[in-house]
């Protein structure tokens, strides 16, 4: 086996992981804070990437990146008004049924207004060659996706443990009716956090569109991974979900390597014994939904 | 008696419908096979809502039962050569073996963590099937076999195969029907109540609703069974998550707290795909649709709407 082959997958399954923290810190906030299971989050993050391919075509790659996610926040923030909200205090099963019904839906809209067929979507231009790492070469949009997400994630700590809007996130994570009794305008504090959860599944979305290209399921094949990450990880866990996404990741590239056949099947088995032996994930705090 | 006259005028009655239903459907546009459909997503629905109407848990992985016993249907025609009398309850054993197994691993987990985890088995089902191509014909699925004749009888024509679904659907109304009378149905739904109270009670919790699984599953893998034979055909979707999605649907949709809601869900879910897909292929857009609006506002479903017309 070669020392490069191995380094390039070990890459590739962090690259891939980054992307899945992106998605699955979206989804443990929405869950943690209002217990809803969004199982709209994968659609959600096909239409970063169509949001994506429309804008590109008038501002080119950066302003897609800057727009789309916005574009894909705003849309989470009606739907939740809309929408999510109602099922709020009931059942958790709700939540995840109403979202299912929604992604049924949206995943079509899709389809009705970009077909069926895959779009390609290209790096802009200078990201488009490859790096000599000495010991390999390596796509530089790949390795600048890495950096960032790193930013990302390094600014997204920031806000939660720093700034006093995420300390209130984090508060309501952990509590969300003590939140409102301290007089939070828990209503706008919900709206908001959904908002923050997927505009992250939109930048997701546009950041994978050259990596993958576009299509309608493309959020079928990030969806599931999601939610293993955070089973890993733990519910409303921010290292957890960073831990569990690189290691899903990792773990996926390596397979794909070097035992193609088990490569899906081997995220499903990671997830169903880590479930088993620790239900509440590498660093969640027992309780929530357990 | 394990049926009340109410329960036996009613299943009756439905039965009649279906009875005559070959005569009706080539008559509104529709086919004879539109009708078996209905009633194999039935038995699957109906089955299914043993475990999320009958006793309130959820679970996204019942496809993986359904589609086990379509495959090992085909399998067992198509390598085994068995005849279908042994296929059928080969393939339904097979289910439940995997259900017994798979619930005894999973059940103590709640909520959430439960549907959860039955996407994760479900699945890994879904993975094997496609990947497995010496065995399953991996992603074209799997072809070449033929429902034939059933102890002599021969199922082969759309019409005798619709009275031979007809069958089981009856005995799957009636067992259903007979189980929910029972004590142990009755428990069921102290259970999904109020699980404390039950526990207090000295219900063991977890042994019922592992029970729940299993039968719920079992059915499952009789719907898959027959579904296969309808189609002669088993394709990997018949794992995958969202088709365990769909049964979710039917049982909303129709009023998962309502006996025969399951069955309207699957009559509404096969007839609304198929008029819907003759006009546009985007059928899954009303569907969805209509399933947010009834988690929204119709939590009981079409029969919880009738049940409130009647001053219930």
């Amino acid at each position: 086996m070669e020392l490069s082959l191995l380094l390039s997958q070990l890459f590739n399954g962090i690259a891939t992981g980054m992307l899945y923290v992106l998605m699955a810190m979206g989804l443990t906030i929405i869950m943690g804070t209002m217990g809803v299971v969004n199982f709209s989050h994968g659609v959600l993050f096909a239409f970063g990437a169509y949001f994506a391919y429309l804008i590109a075509e008038k501002t080119g790659f950066f302003g897609a990146l800057l727009l789309a996610p916005v574009v894909v926040g705003l849309i989470g923030m009606v739907l939740e008004r809309a929408l999510v909200a109602r099922v709020y205090g009931k059942d958790p099963l709700y939540g995840l049924l109403l979202t299912f019904g929604l992604a049924m839906a949206l995943e079509e809209v899709i389809r009705i207004g970009w077909g069926t067929a895959g779009l390609p979507f290209s790096a802009p231009g200078f990201l488009s060659s490859f790096i000599d790492l000495k010991i390999m070469f390596y796509p530089a949009y790949r390795l600048a996706v890495l950096g960032f997400i790193l930013l990302l994630i390094a600014a997204l700590w920031f806000f939660l443990e720093r700034t006093t809007t995420g300390k209130i996130v984090r508060a309501g994570i952990q509590d969300s009716v003590m939140v409102g009794i301290l007089g939070v305008n828990t209503k706008a504090l919900f709206t908001g956090v959904f908002g923050l959860g997927t505009f992250l599944a939109g930048l997701a979305g546009v950041l994978s569109a050259p990596m993958s290209g576009i299509m309608p399921t493309m959020g079928d094949n990030v969806i599931m991974p999601s939610f293993i990450v955070i089973i890993l990880g733990g519910v409303g866990s921010f290292w957890g979900s960073v831990t569990g996404g690189l290691m899903l990741g990792i773990i996926v590239s390596l397979c794909i390597q070097f035992v193609p056949a088990v490569a899906e099947l081997s995220m499903y088995l990671v997830m169903a014994l880590v479930l088993l032996v620790r239900p509440r994930g590498l660093f969640g705090e027992e309780g929530l939904f357990e | 008696m394990i049926w009340s006259k109410k329960d036996i005028l009613r299943i009756g009655a439905v039965a009649a419908l279906f009875a005559v239903l070959p005569l009706l459907l080539p008559k509104i546009g529709s086919s004879i096979p539109v009708g078996t459909e209905i009633m194999v997503w039935g038995i699957f629905a109906m089955g299914f809502n043993i475990l999320l109407g009958g006793t309130g848990i959820l679970s996204f992985g019942h496809a993986a039962f359904f589609g086990l016993a379509g495959y090992a249907t085909g399998l067992l025609i198509l390598k085994d050569r068995l005849p279908l009398v042994l296929a059928i309850p080969a393939a339904v054993l097979g289910a439940f073996l995997a259900a017994a197994l798979i619930g005894a691993l999973i059940i103590r987990k709640r909520g959430i963590y439960f549907a959860m985890l039955t996407i994760a088995f479900g699945q890994m089902f879904y993975f094997i099937a496609s990947q497995w191509n010496s065995l399953t014909g991996g992603l074209d699925g799997l072809t070449g076999f033929k429902r034939t004749v059933f102890l002599g009888f021969d199922i082969t024509p759309e019409v005798n195969f619709y009275y031979f679904v007809f069958g089981f659907f009856l005995l799957t109304l009636l067992f259903v029907k007979a189980l929910m009378n029972s004590s142990i149905g009755k428990t069921l739904v102290a259970i999904r109540e109020n699980v404390h109270r039950a526990e207090f009670l000295g219900i063991d919790v977890k042994k019922y609703q592992h029970f729940a699984f299993v039968v719920s599953a079992t059915f499952s893998g009789l719907a898959g069974a027959l579904y296969a034979l309808l189609l002669n055909f088993a394709f990997p979707e018949l794992l995958h998550w969202k088709t365990s999605g769909d049964a979710v649907l039917m049982s909303v949709i129709g009023g998962m707290r309502a006996f025969f809601g399951p069955l309207v869900g699957a009559g509404i879910f096969v007839f609304l795909r198929d008029i819907i897909s003759t006009y546009t292929p985007h059928w899954a857009l009303p569907l969805g649709a209509i399933f947010v609006i009834f988690v929204l506002f119709f939590q009981k479903g079409v029969l919880g709407i009738f049940e409130r017309g009647n001053g219930k």
